[in-house]
């Protein structure tokens, strides 16, 4: 293996899928770090991939959704979009969902690649789609932060407050939509109108790049110059503020067991308790 | 009274120049504006967000915005470039009586500067009048060429960094990510036919520029220079995105037409229909020497670049390059060569 990767490994059936940037996806037994299979894309890959019972879902640079074998990479359909694929994908019911460069996000069945729907926005798309209830719900280059019907495609709602994209991915929890924006701005929706949850958004230091998570009951948040923010899921009050990291954060959090995970741009991986923000551990894993 | 007008209005200019840069320094020094915040605002930003404006109303297509924006900044700067070229079009001229001077004066550095500089006063030609246009252009090729790295967006961080400098029109907001492809190339990588057409083109552009010289020091400089710069173009453009090379490209053949205009092939020898199907000799690197074409060529000079500069003065130099001027500078008299080889063509 070679290169970097931007998007987040999947695990699945005791097998570990990568993809990297040049193009290479990589099966790894997740025990024993053996590598299974290994197939070539032959275009960058700028986000993660999905899995789903026995197929591995993945975008790239030339606009091509691919759908590889789970237990062996062969090639089992593509898709073209516009433009290019950035996001990672998400399956649900049997359907996969994805957003792309060219402002659309598409719906195809899992199992053969045919399009169900496509939803056009104003704008790129670079991130995951939340599927909830029969609800996709994802944000646009536009500006703009739509709630669409997972069935038919059509448009259930659309919030238009923002002063900048929507660049990561959105978390959903009990009825509200979270969401970073590139403005700065953290945006609380109800999934149910797309009004604003909160009575303002939360505003960080910096673009919110990173994609929020729920850990500990805090909505933890990450802005671009480093700074992590623990808030009140209801009220989008701050709870707490870890400002240890000192570089930029980049990438998703991650969150298990009341703990976010946190990767910076100095090589550093930090462990903050969710409920206080207080710091568990941090190690440097490379220089 | 009609004299005093024009003497008040420099003051005046220079007045309100030197009150922008004193206003300039000042917010700098007090850090309420950064350089690279003044930098980003007076010309980063406005030429990324043409850029990709022109992308959306060019049928998407980021090359034919690379192309007309080459072509807008070069008609822009065209001033500059007529006085760069008309400047050392006007040094080359005074080459033979600087060497002059400078056998004459070998032992005397003292002198050698009083008569160079007594030279240049009456000829009105500025020996800084090449670099300084040259100069001013740089900031315009740094901006664009950060303009075409930044909307290329070819990675997750620069598309985020292109969020940060687009303006908030809709217009523009809905134009990126913009398209890399165009013709054959993706110009979001390096491309081997654009890297051979960038070398190729600077090549062309560079022989029909260079200025011959007496020197042998001077020679075997421009000869390395002739093959150096486009060969480590010609790599930069395979290396870059290919965005870039599409201006390099554009940019030389804008170069090559400007400076044909200007001072014709130059040391670019093009053999003739004519020689090629005889198989005759391809003609000389030098015709003009051996026709004593020298004088309009210096004529031509005189005419182009002095004026402006010295005026009537420029007149008395002229007649007197007639008397002394040697095979040198006639090889910058491409346009007498030009002639002669036309001349060539109808026999």
């Amino acid at each position: 293996m070679g290169g970097f990767f931007y998007g987040a490994p999947a695990v699945s059936d005791g097998l570990l899928y990568v993809a990297y940037r040049n193009g290479k996806v990589y099966a790894v037994d997740a025990a024993s770090g053996v590598q299974e299979w290994s197939y070539d894309l032959r275009s960058a890959v700028a986000g993660g991939l999905a899995v789903n019972n026995d197929t591995v879902f993945v975008g790239s640079s030339n606009g091509k959704l691919s759908a590889l074998d789970a237990g062996n990479g062969s090639l089992k359909w593509e898709f073209s979009s516009e433009h290019e694929v950035w996001a990672t994908p998400a399956v649900a019911d049997g359907v996969v969902y994805f957003g792309s460069l060219d402002h659309s996000i598409y719906a195809l069945n899992a199992s053969d690649g045919t399009k169900r729907w496509a939803f056009k926005t104003g704008g790129g798309i670079a991130s995951t789609p939340v599927v909830v209830d029969g609800v996709v719900y994802i944000g646009s280059f536009d500006k703009k932060f739509y709630a669409i019907d997972a069935d038919t495609g059509t448009q259930k709602w659309v919030f238009q407050g923002a002063g900048n994209w929507f660049w990561s991915n959105a978390v959903y929890d009990n009825g509200t939509i979270y969401a970073g924006s590139l403005d700065y701005n953290v945006y609380a929706l109800d999934a149910g109108n797309g009004t604003l949850a909160w009575p303002q958004p939360f505003k960080a230091s910096d673009q919110v790049r990173s994609s929020p998570v729920i850990a500990g009951g805090v909505l933890v948040v990450a802005s671009e110059d480093g700074k992590i923010y623990g808030l009140y899921p209801k009220t989008g009050e701050k709870k707490w503020e870890f400002d240890g990291v000192g570089t930029k954060v980049l990438s998703n959090l991650c969150a298990a067991g009341g703990t976010v995970y946190i990767n910076s741009q100095n090589n550093k991986l930090y462990a903050l308790d969710g409920e206080t923000g207080q710091e568990v551990w941090a190690v440097r894993l490379s220089k | 009274m009609s004299e005093a007008k024009p003497a008040s209005t420099f003051n005046m200019a220079r007045f309100v120049i030197i009150l922008l840069v004193v206003v300039l320094i000042f917010l700098l020094i007090s850090g309420v504006v950064t350089i690279t915040g003044l930098w980003n605002t007076i010309l980063l930003e406005p030429m990324l967000n043409l850029l990709v404006l022109m992308s959306k109303y060019f049928m998407g297509s980021f090359g034919l915005a690379v192309i007309v924006l080459t072509i807008i900044i070069r008609l822009l700067i065209f001033p500059l470039t007529m006085r760069q070229l008309q400047s050392s079009k006007a040094m080359q001229a005074l080459r033979p009586e600087i060497t002059a001077l400078q056998e004459k004066y070998a032992k005397d550095g003292k002198q050698l500067a009083a008569e160079m500089s007594q030279l240049y006063k009456k000829t009105g030609v500025n020996p800084l009048g090449c670099a300084f246009p040259l100069l001013l252009q740089f900031p315009i090729w740094v901006a664009l060429y950060q303009s075409v790295m930044q909307a290329m967006a070819y990675t997750p961080e620069n598309l985020i960094g292109l969020s940060r400098q687009l303006y908030s029109s809709a217009a523009i907001q809905s134009a990126v990510p913009l398209k890399h492809y165009f013709l054959w190339a993706n110009l979001s990588s390096g491309d081997i036919f654009m890297a051979i057409l960038t070398a190729a083109s600077m090549w062309v552009w560079q022989k029909m520029s260079s200025m011959p010289s007496a020197d042998p020091q001077q020679q075997t400089m421009s000869r390395i220079m002739l093959w150096v710069l486009p060969l480590l173009f010609g790599l930069m453009a395979l290396t870059f995105p290919s965005a870039l090379a599409l201006y390099w490209v554009v940019s030389n053949i804008i170069g090559i037409v400007i400076q044909y205009r200007v001072t014709g092939w130059g040391t670019l020898k093009m053999p003739s229909l004519a020689s090629l199907k005889r198989g005759a000799p391809q003609p000389v690197a030098n015709p003009v020497a051996k026709t004593g074409g020298t004088i309009s060529t210096v004529k031509k000079a005189g005419k182009s670049a002095a004026p402006q500069q010295g005026g009537a003065k420029t007149d008395s130099a002229s007649a007197k390059k007639k008397e002394t001027a040697g095979g040198d500078i006639i090889s910058q008299g491409d346009k007498v060569g030009h002639e002669e080889r036309g001349g060539e063509r109808k026999n």
